[in-house]
């Protein structure tokens, strides 16, 4: 299929086409639309083209399997191409909940398949509840690297916490999701703060207000803390931007760090165990905020002044921005942390 | 007929390495979002429509690898038929 997808976008053009197992999927202007003789039916031009391809390859099809709408359900969510949304159905949710709920409470141990078949239930409504993605972490570490399919794996407290924690949110989630919301470009950005940690501590600052903000971090640091310092302070910025300026709900938040490995844990809530606490952190502020976040990447030698408050080296700060403030900022507090290994 | 690609030791689907197929990244409902975005941007005012096509009986399309073949032979009427594909989905 993925060969046939290849041709269909790379020699007919059909550019905008998503592919799912066996599934072909993808939007078309209302407007443009091809007859189609083998069905006797106007069709959308992208499909008709695909399905062009398919009789010339000889790849069987039914009439009642291709089909059209401006609101159409596809891999078991409804996706509204002009509202621009996706809604997991109320059955749905339910059914989601239910399975994770049994999950959390009802035993010790389920099998490996068990613990795959929940993991790629959950990950499938991720594309309605991207926030929610931490809520995997653990369990993933729980079942990589073994393969006996009915062999048990027993469950934890932190899994267990994990997973209460997204049944908590799914159950406020009116489970429609505004597809602006997920994705959405740098240049529609309403607050933009510069993050760096060092050794000696955290600092960021927001440019268009000319603040900046320190904390030290415990003294016993070693190098490979800096890692989880410089994700506290990503988070402690977006937290410190909440309490102060109250945003408005959809408001785009962007963080610059020079720190890959947090662009990377915050682009895909994926992470680690220890650093797990900060992702459901960030996303619980997200969630209950309505704030969207993207972090992104800066080099090193660009972010001097976000560099110069993490040593408190105010001075210095005060020669790249003349009359920046600096405050003092207190980290949210964590129930998992560095100290936690 | 009913075929169990699980059973035993050495079943078809226990012989798969697992981290052969594990992280392939399917595409899923982000791409088709972002697809959606890129025409709203592009046209804001333009009405959109969306389309799924499905292959018809799908994985009996798919040939299975020869040693596999051996073990779907099956008796019709005194004759041997090899089955060559995947022997579910439809």
């Amino acid at each position: 299929m993925l060969l046939v997808s290849w041709i269909a976008k790379k020699r007919r053009n059909i550019e905008l086409l998503a592919t799912y197992s066996d599934d072909s999927f993808g939007p078309e202007d209302a407007n443009n639309v091809t007859w189609y003789q083998p069905y006797r039916k106007f069709m959308p031009s992208n499909q008709a083209k695909m399905l062009q391809l398919w009789d010339e390859i000889n790849l069987p099809h039914k009439e009642k399997k291709q089909v059209s709408g401006s609101v159409l359900t596809i891999i078991g969510i409804e996706v509204d191409a002009n509202a621009l949304t996706m809604t997991m159905t109320h059955n749905s949710l339910r059914e989601l909940i239910s399975a994770i709920t049994n999950f959390t409470t009802n035993h010790h141990r389920f099998t490996l398949k068990e613990w795959q078949r929940l993991a790629g239930w959950f990950n499938w409504s991720l594309n309605v509840f991207p926030l929610l993605r931490p809520a995997l972490n653990n369990v993933y570490v729980k079942i990589s690297g073994k393969n006996a399919p009915n062999r048990n794996v027993r469950i934890n407290n932190t899994v267990r916490a994990d997973l209460a924690w997204a049944v908590n949110h799914l159950e406020q989630d009116s489970g429609i999701r505004l597809i602006q919301q997920i994705h959405w470009d740098v240049s529609s950005t309403d607050f933009t703060i510069y993050c760096d940690a060092c050794l000696e501590g955290m600092g960021f600052w927001i440019p268009d207000e000319c603040v900046g903000f320190y904390s030290p971090v415990p003294e016993q640091m070693d190098s490979e803390q800096i890692f989880y310092f410089e994700a506290l302070c990503v988070l402690s910025a977006l937290h410190h931007l909440i309490e102060t300026h109250d945003p408005r709900p959809s408001s785009r938040l962007l963080i610059y760090t020079d720190n890959d490995n947090t662009v990377a844990i915050f682009n895909t809530l994926r992470c680690l165990p220890r650093y797990n606490g900060i992702l459901i952190s960030a996303a619980d502020a997200l969630i209950n905020e309505k704030l969207n976040l993207r972090v992104l990447h800066i080099a090193g030698d660009l972010n001097f002044v976000a560099d110069a408050i993490s040593r408190n080296n105010f001075a210095l700060a005060e020669q790249y921005v003349p009359g920046i403030i600096i405050s003092s900022f207190t980290p949210p507090r964590l129930t998992l942390g560095a100290a936690q290994k | 007929m009913v075929t169990h690609q699980s059973a035993g030791t050495q079943s078809l689907n226990s012989m798969i390495p697992r981290d052969d197929i594990v992280g392939y990244p399917l595409d899923n409902l982000r791409h088709l979002g972002e697809f959606l975005l890129s025409m709203h941007h592009h046209n804001p005012d333009a009405p959109r429509i969306l389309f799924k096509s499905d292959v018809a009986e799908a994985y009996r399309l798919l040939p299975v690898h020869p040693y596999w073949q051996i073990k779907q032979v099956n008796r019709i009427d005194g004759l041997l038929h090899v089955d060559r594909n995947s022997a579910f989905g439809g």
